[in-house]
């Protein structure tokens, strides 16, 4: 090291001095730790899985009871005071939870 | 015939390719790792664990690759980023790995002439004084020798802040440096 330590020209030292570090096992360790190799492509996963979901609702729709899950739906609603009530309760509960949670650091 | 980095990067974006990302690892490996022994006071294991953190973030992360960046940059990014990661779970230990260092720094006498090894580690002893951001500043501009510009991209901070980084960091590099004289001569 020079009297008088310039910063700069210690670096360019230790630049032109830099070691080339051996691998040493390290590439090994790094591959290990990857996570396991994709045999498709994501392309190809997303068309594989489009095509089985259509095929799939496809065989499922003859013997799916479309009409009786419809009629299951009401056609009206009644709200008693009771329950509109307790619905603006809940309600509020979730407003004030989210607006808690959505800004924790907020003074 | 070498594929270039670019081919290889296309590769793993595409199929998640573990040779061609070996390969990379292989190219990038050495001046990663000594990179990460320079950040943290030549802490070899540490460094090669952030290091292989680097990597396989780097591997999970691959897609977000732009290309009109060099590699190597897009990898100092995500080291930096395990590094202040690391420290800021472990900040008891960074401080006292910040005194043992100093203390070492300290007593250790300089000699006139320093083998090349000595040099690296007195000089990653040194580093280990300055604050992380700025630590890696003076790396990435020293050593690396990359432009304000490049050190604004990877760190994702503003120039004012990386110049402030620079001017400070060799000072107290030089008043460390002094104190290493200091006891030379005595």
């Amino acid at each position: 090291m020079s009297k008088a330590a310039d910063i700069d020209n210690l670096f360019v030292q230790a630049r032109n001095s830099e070691p080339y570090l051996n691998d040493q096992g390290f590439v090994s360790r790094v591959t290990a730790g990857l996570p396991a190799e994709r045999k498709v492509s994501v392309a190809q996963e997303t068309v594989i899985t489009i095509a089985a979901t259509i095929l799939g609702g496809a065989v499922a729709y003859p013997f799916f009871p479309v009409g009786e899950i419809i009629a299951l739906i009401p056609s009206s609603f009644t709200i008693t005071p009771i329950g509109l009530l307790a619905a603006s309760g809940l309600a509020s509960g979730l407003f004030y939870w989210l607006a808690e949670h959505a800004a924790p650091n907020r003074i | 015939m070498v594929a270039t980095d670019q081919a290889l990067i296309e590769r793993v974006a595409a199929n998640h390719c573990r040779d061609s990302f070996s390969i990379l690892v292989a190219r990038h490996q050495s001046d990663l790792r000594y990179s990460l022994r320079q950040m943290t006071g030549w802490d070899e294991a540490l460094a090669d664990d952030l290091a292989q953190e680097t990597f396989i973030k780097a591997f999970q992360a691959i897609g977000s690759y732009k290309s009109e960046a060099k590699f190597s940059s897009w990898l100092y990014r995500i080291a930096y980023n395990q590094m202040v990661s690391h420290f800021r779970l472990a900040r008891n230990r960074e401080v006292t790995g910040s005194e043992e260092a100093l203390t070492s720094a300290t007593e250790t006498p300089v000699s006139g002439e320093l083998s090349q090894q000595e040099l690296h580690q007195d000089l990653a002893r040194a580093m280990q004084q300055l604050p992380s951001q700025q630590r890696m500043v003076i790396h990435l501009y020293l050593h690396r020798q990359l432009t304000h510009q490049e050190i604004c991209t990877i760190m994702e901070i503003p120039l004012g802040t990386v110049k402030t980084c620079i001017t400070r960091g060799k000072a107290k590099l030089r008043e460390l440096l002094s104190s290493w004289q200091n006891e030379e001569a005595l």
